[in-house]
């Protein structure tokens, strides 16, 4: 008998469909097979998850409105510090909790809201219960549709159950959305299912769930469903399958096989979901997986993250070799892809680390080249598309050296920094910004209010216009006790010159896209409006090149700059892109500032990670050069201050080798940067 | 005697410390039950117990003493810490770090073995009397690029971590301090954690044991559970509207 033939531009396009991948993603034009698995492994090793949109109405309640809100809350509950991003169908990489970015038409607020809570608790309760962390389950469910949907449904009953039995508000919030016709529309992958015509065999999963199915109920062919969500049902808080995630997680395995093999012999596909249960993506969490073991391995093991990441692949059935049968029934299709990818990375090279890493540059300098357009909360992904304008370069540039801590010595004139004015759009993301934030304006200002410093007393005198009361009195006890008194007991009125000029360097490197960038842009508002109260010289600017040795520097205002509609249009547009060769930004802020005529210059660098590039600026390279680059500038006066928006624990050690001790503030959460950028600004200028 | 729960071993640590004249240092978050402790290891000891409590304007001289001008004569006056000094008292100094620098050089001959403080207007130097301890206290919570407590500092105390207690002992504190029934104050210390996630994350602090033992004040005298945890849980953590609808939300989540 011979094999049946698959043939592979077919299962390619199928896959990429399932994964809502477009061609235009993967940067490919032709569809040759072998460019396409390349371009799809890249995909899906260093893209972040793709926030795809689904086409249809979605005119309900933006998530951007109650995000923070639905955010602060989900954490509350679960006690897991997770951020909501945006993708539709809702899901979970065990990191992030991504959900619609907007609910169904029409806009029902109370309920679009009730359905976010609970389209959350979903997610979050996978995130909870570590039911998606066994690699081997998550193989199964990667390579089998039909029994990914039936562990889904299996999971979610459970989940929303003990939310139910945890939290008594919540239960009456989970009752509610099975009712909700937006929260049951049914799905298979992303595709809209008709409700009517539902099998019988596939009904009982849905008790409880969505209730407009349930006018029917199903005969004999819907036991073994029955049979599996009672089991579920029956589960006990003493038992260990209700507590431990890992328990439960191989009990829904075992049912879902049993479903799998009885829908099989009626020749039924996967069991539809409702969307508000959202989808598993087993794939984006091994993609994870595979990425942080490729990043931390890179470059120190050679070999080594390649072959995890096949022998990963292999076991989601990715990696079978062509020709042989698939194991996993209708799951992926066989693509051959280790081999070709053996043939295509390694190729004379020793070692896979170089031609991994070509890849990955690869990869990442056609993203730098053609930004996708991803959503963040506050700007308008259309309005960045249409405003935004690549820099301009309005100088020649200047050229700094670099610290090569290998050779113990300067790499002269590495790096030219090119300014340019900064990246603009509209005014409205500023005004927009500064109307949701008056409140704290407010409080900025009266804030800054206490450093206005111009005019003040100075005590302490050994002369002046006016006697010191209490420096007097002292004085006095001073004397009768038989002591040497402090002649010092005059005042003086003093008109004062600002002393202080500050700049903020703001990173906006690719890896700041979405929330980072979104908090960073507020703050920028929230600390320009206070410091134009004030007349502190101070200065914005952001950084992220795009090019290792010609690298652009963003004016957003200079310090000579008045406000304008110029500087209010660039404050809240900023935009993504590139890398992070920190030490040469550090140098030319050091350098404008060291022009100033104040006496206390303040550098305030406000960045997202470690300061990283192409080639061989990386790691410990990066860190020396960044830290001597702190170091001449403040031999030039200029005191460098960061907030790092890095939460990681380990962050710390590579912060205070830049920065020194003291001289850093590492937040836990990009939330509070609007809030901590003007205090800090504050403690420091006191 | 006053109330005071242990959460662990740390009424053993400090009776050792004391006994053995090392200084204390106190850190964790606002209301967690700080002050008390030392209050009640006061009573224990039966020490007399001063308390300052440190701000940006505390300076040295205001522990130590001055001289007054009283009826035309000057007077020394001796600050909190002088009187602890001599009469052999547990000086606690709550939230150190907020008070000016020349407070922790003061302090330095106190906290090793000399245990001594020189007053240099008098033109003495005052031996501790046996008894006196220094206690200090501070927040790690409010980390700050300028406040931080020396290395050099911390190194001469013995520490004790302080957090908030776990579930039932928690309770037990809220109930016992309100005088309230253990149902409700279960229900109250389930709200005080799930604020307590967010620490760092959109409120600066959860919830204190303190503030749970209000909201439960606030039940015991009448209100509604809903109402007290309105007053206390909601507003007095945050001013933001969307923390505060959060946290309205995780109180309706937990109260049903
Ligand atoms: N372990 C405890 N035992 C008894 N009461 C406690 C305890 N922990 C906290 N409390 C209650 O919380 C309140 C605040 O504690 P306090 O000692 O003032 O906090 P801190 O000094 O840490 O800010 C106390 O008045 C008391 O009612
Ligand atoms: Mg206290």
């Amino acid at each position: 008998m011979p094999a049946p033939t698959i043939k592979i531009e077919d299962s390619l396009k199928a896959t990429m469909e399932e994964y809502g991948v477009t061609a235009a993603d993967l940067g490919m034009e032709a569809e040759s097979d072998d460019e396409a698995e390349r371009a799809l492994l890249a995909h899906f090793l260093f893209t972040e998850p793709k926030r795809q949109s689904l086409t249809g109405e979605r005119n309900g309640l933006p998530l951007d409105r109650v995000q923070r809100q639905l955010q602060a809350l989900l954490r509350m509950l679960s006690g897991h510090n997770f951020r909501i991003a945006y993708s539709d169908p809702p899901c979970t990489d065990n990191v992030n909790v991504y959900l619609p970015k907007a609910a169904p038409a029409p806009e029902e607020p109370v309920t679009d809201l009730l359905l976010y809570r609970v389209m959350g608790l979903v997610q979050v309760g996978f995130v909870r219960s570590k039911l998606l962390r066994e690699r081997s389950i998550l193989a199964e469910l990667h390579r089998d549709w039909v029994l990914r949907s039936a562990f889904h449904l299996l999971a979610a009953r459970w989940i929303l159950r003990r939310w139910g039995d945890e939290f008594a508000g919540l239960k009456s919030d989970i009752a509610r959305v099975p009712y909700l016709e937006k929260a049951g529309s049914m799905r298979v992958n992303v595709m809209a299912v008709p409700r009517d015509g539902m099998p019988e065999a596939f009904l009982p999963l849905y008790e409880g769930l969505v209730v407009c199915l349930n006018w029917k109920t199903a005969g004999p062919a819907g036991d073994p469903a029955r049979e599996s969500v009672r089991r579920v049902d029956a589960l006990q808080p003493g038992d260990a399958a209700y507590r431990d995630g890992t328990v439960a997680a191989s009990l829904f395995l075992a049912e879902a096989q049993k479903l799998r093999e009885h829908f099989r012999k009626l020749r039924l596909g996967p069991p539809p979901l409702p969307w508000y249960l959202g989808v598993i993506r087993p794939e984006w969490i091994l993609a994870d997986l595979g990425r942080n073991i490729a990043y931390e391995n890179e470059w120190k093991k050679g070999q080594l993250p390649l072959r995890q990441l096949l022998s990963a692949m292999a076991r989601n059935g990715v990696g079978a070799k062509p020709g042989e049968p698939n194991p996993g029934g209708f799951g992926l299709p066989r693509l051959g892809l280790r081999d070709r990818l053996k043939a295509a990375l390694t190729g004379p090279s020793q070692s896979n680390a170089p031609a991994y890493g070509a890849l990955r540059d690869e990869h990442q300098q056609k993203q730098a080249e053609q930004p996708e357009q991803k959503w963040a909360p506050g700007t308008s992904a259309d309005q960045a598309l249409a405003e935004g304008e690549v820099l301009k370069p309005d100088e020649n540039g200047r050229e700094y050296d670099e610290w090569d801590y290998k050779a113990g010595s300067y790499r002269f004139t590495a790096v030219k920094v090119v300014e340019a004015e900064g990246n603009s759009g509209s005014k409205e993301s500023y005004d927009r910004i500064v109307t949701a934030n008056q409140k704290q304006i407010k409080e900025i200002r009266r804030r800054f209010e206490a450093l206005r410093v111009e005019e003040r007393w100075l005590h302490g005198q050994r002369d002046g216009s006016e006697i010191d009361l209490n420096r007097a009195i002292a004085a006095v006890c001073d004397i009768r006790a038989g002591q040497q008194p402090d002649d010092r007991i005059f005042k003086r009125f003093q008109r004062q010159k600002q002393q202080v000029c500050i700049l903020t360097l703001v990173d906006v490197s690719g890896s700041t896209q979405g929330n980072i960038l979104a908090a960073e842009q507020e703050a920028m508002v929230l600390f320009a409006e206070g410091l134009r109260t004030l007349n502190f010289p101070h200065a914005f600017y952001s950084f992220g090149n795009t090019h290792p040795q010609e690298i652009g520097i963003g004016r957003i205002k200079g310090f000579d700059e008045v406000y304008s509609e110029g500087v209010y249009k660039r404050l809240a547009n900023l935009r993504a892109n590139g890398a992070t060769r920190l030490g040469a930004y550090i140098r030319h802020a050091g350098h404008i500032l060291s022009n100033r005529p104040q006496a206390r210059r303040i550098l305030m660098v406000v960045s997202d990670g470690k300061p990283e590039d192409r080639g061989d600026y990386r790691g410990t390279y990066g860190i020396k050069d960044t830290a001597m680059a702190v170091q001449e500038v403040s031999r030039a006066g200029v005191h460098c201050h960061c907030i790092s928006l890095d939460s990681r624990e380990d962050a710390g050690t590579y912060l205070q080798e830049i920065f020194g001790k003291g001289k850093f503030l590492q937040l836990e959460s990009v939330d509070s940067l609007p809030k901590r950028l003007p205090e800090v600004f504050r403690g420091l200028v006191r | 005697m006053i109330f005071y729960r242990p959460h662990a071993n740390e009424v053993e640590v400090f009776e050792t410390a004391a006994r053995n004249n090392l200084p204390v240092l106190l850190k964790g978050p606002t209301g967690c039950g700080k002050s008390r402790f030392v209050r009640y290891m006061a009573e224990k000891l039966g020490r007399p117990l001063v308390t300052v409590a440190c701000q940006e304007d505390l300076a040295a001289a205001d522990l130590t003493g001055r001289f007054l001008l009283e009826g035309g004569q000057t007077v020394w006056r001796d600050g909190p810490l002088t009187r602890a000094v001599r009469d052999g008292a547990i000086c606690y100094l709550d939230e150190v770090v907020e008070a000016r620098s020349d407070v922790m050089t003061v302090i330095h001959p106190l906290t090793d073995d000399r245990r001594v403080l020189p007053l240099d207007r008098l033109g003495v130097e005052l031996s501790a009397k046996e008894g006196f301890l220094v206690v200090i206290s501070y927040n790690p919570g409010y980390q700050s690029v300028t406040k931080e407590l020396k290395e050099s500092t911390r190194q001469r105390f013995v520490s004790l971590a302080f957090d908030y207690p776990n579930n039932e002992i928690e309770a037990e504190i809220v109930a016992k301090e309100a005088g309230c029934d253990l149902a409700l104050a279960t229900q109250l210390v389930r709200l005080g954690q799930g604020s307590r996630n967010l620490r760092s994350h959109g409120l600066g602090e959860g919830a204190s044991t303190r503030l749970l033992v209000y909201a439960a004040a606030l039940v015991k005298g009448g209100l509604s559970l809903k109402d007290a945890a309105e007053a206390t849980l909601v507003h007095s953590l945050t001013d933001d509207a969307e923390m505060t609808k959060a946290l309205r939300e995780l109180v309706r989540s937990v109260l049903g």
